[in-house]
């Protein structure tokens, strides 16, 4: 067994004295300090300053004041809450198969609306204008929505944990043919580690979405990612409302993020 | 099963919750101090993190540490946003960490005679030890925190930051040094200690003190 030297001892000194070290190793380390008076009144060194310094990082009196632990459950208990939402969720349930069925024949295509609708959301997407609303909660998002959108907005709930709601912002798109105000629409921004997410809500009662038939689906409605300037855009319903979630991912991840998200 | 898609839980989730998560607050909020250096912003961000763990509560495994997968979510939720708006935080995490261990890279330069030792330790106050804890880098700050404040294994703290075990490891060890180092700074100042050896000569770096005492003719 080869002897440990000074170099490795103090190399590893923070292990074997933070218990990282099996036996075998602690056993060496033990052996080494025995035989070394050097290395032993470094250790002593660590273990003093170790000892004045705990103290003092445990005793703070760092309490969470009552008043935020008291706003903190009223929010869990806001966010347990049924919504509009999760009812209007709960209706669709039950006839997603009849009801998109219907949306399909029912809808009216509007000639390159689609096509406006990615280019905008690629361009929102390279923009990056700041927020109206910078929320990290959902709920406080679709309520500041409320009353300046022709729809009610639903903010798409992530799956994945690292995805986070940054804000949002009205956003207006070019109107379709045969109509001559600009769409209101909603543009909300998640971050997912370095990349951003971005997602354009907008009025989709009228328009036809891209449809990869067979392909991913997002609760019971049909998927579909296309390419556009190095960006991925998604696109899918649910109901009359119309989403498109842009971001640098490449597109079978972005299939992947938005297909298990919602 | 669009109610579980959509992260709605129930009442009886709720309270489970709070018996679980909850007690974890104060411990969330010692941690948001360290992380954001500010009471106001600590409280959004534990009510951020708590609200952020409910919503994926359904992932947390009941055998495993729930301190852990709290302070984890704290971590990327801080992370992802509030460091955003500390821009001055990635220089300090960059270049002036090298200039601090620069500074204390010999091991000759934490190390104090016993003697010396005893007297420094004794003086050391906990409000010193919070200011020398801020001073640190992000990285570096939570690994001390986590390690001596929560006694966390390196494995789980690799988890919570979300780094390799030997990045802990290296981050551990230049961290406390540069703790003891600013300590002791703080002690020289207040005049509870004398410089150790070797300290109390001319500070290369510090070109106005040499004028100032070359101009006093010392």
């Amino acid at each position: 067994m080869a002897t440990l030297s000074c170099q490795d001892f103090r190399q590893f000194v923070d292990c074997y004295l933070d218990a990282e070290f099996d036996a075998r190793d602690r056993a060496d380390f033990d052996a080494h300090l025995a035989a070394c008076s050097c290395c032993r009144s470094i250790v002593e060194h660590h273990v003093a300053f170790r000892r004045a310094l705990r103290p003092h990082l445990k005793s703070p009196c760092e309490s969470l004041p009552p008043e935020a632990r008291a706003r903190i459950q009223r929010s869990l208990a806001q966010a347990s809450a049924p919504s509009g939402f999760s009812m209007w969720a709960r209706r669709l349930a039950l006839p997603v198969p009849v009801m998109a069925a219907g949306v399909l024949l029912l809808i009216m295509p509007t000639a390159g609306f689609t096509g406006f609708v990615m280019k905008e959301a690629v361009q929102q997407h390279d923009q990056s204008m700041p927020f109206e609303v910078p929320s990290a909660h959902e709920e406080e998002l679709e309520a500041w929505f409320r009353d300046k959108l022709p729809f009610e907005l639903t903010a798409p709930r992530f799956r994945d944990e690292r995805v986070q709601l940054l804000g949002g912002r009205l956003t207006r798109l070019p109107a379709p043919d045969g109509e001559h105000d600009p769409r209101k629409a909603a543009w909300l921004v998640y971050g997912l580690g370095r990349h951003k997410v971005s997602v354009l809500v907008f009025d989709a009662g009228d328009v036809d979405l891209p449809d990869d038939r067979g392909a991913e689906q997002v609760a019971g409605t049909p998927l579909s990612v296309r390419s556009e300037n190095g960006l991925s855009v998604a696109f899918f319903r649910q109901g009359a409302v119309g989403y498109a979630v842009t971001s640098d991912l490449a597109p079978p991840d972005m299939m992947r993020l938005v297909s298990s998200s919602f | 099963m669009l109610q579980r898609l959509f992260g709605r839980k129930r009442p009886t989730e709720r309270s489970e919750f709070e018996r679980v998560a909850l007690a974890q607050s104060d411990a969330l909020y010692g941690a948001a101090l360290r992380m954001t250096r500010d009471p106001s912003a600590a409280e959004d961000l534990v009510q951020e993190t708590l609200l952020r763990a409910f919503r994926f509560w359904h992932k947390f495994e009941p055998d495993t540490n729930v301190k852990a997968w709290l302070l984890r979510i704290q971590t990327n939720v801080f992370i992802n946003k509030y460091r955003k708006l500390q821009t001055e935080q990635s220089v300090i995490d960059g270049r002036e960490a090298d200039d601090l261990l620069a500074r204390h890279a010999a091991e000759e330069s934490t190390f104090i005679p016993p003697d010396t030792r005893d007297e420094f330790f004794r003086s050391v106050l906990s409000d010193d030890v919070m200011k020398a804890l801020d001073a640190l880098p992000f990285e570096f700050r939570m690994t001390v925190l986590l390690a001596d404040m929560h006694e966390f294994s390196y494995k789980e703290i690799a988890d919570i930051l979300d780094c390799p075990v030997g990045t802990v490891m290296s981050r551990l060890h230049r961290a406390r040094k540069l703790l003891q180092a600013q300590l002791l700074e703080y002690a020289v100042e207040r005049g509870v200690i004398r410089a150790p050896h070797g300290q109390d000569d001319e500070n290369v770096s510090d070109l106005d003190a040499f004028r100032r005492r070359r101009a006093a003719g010392v």
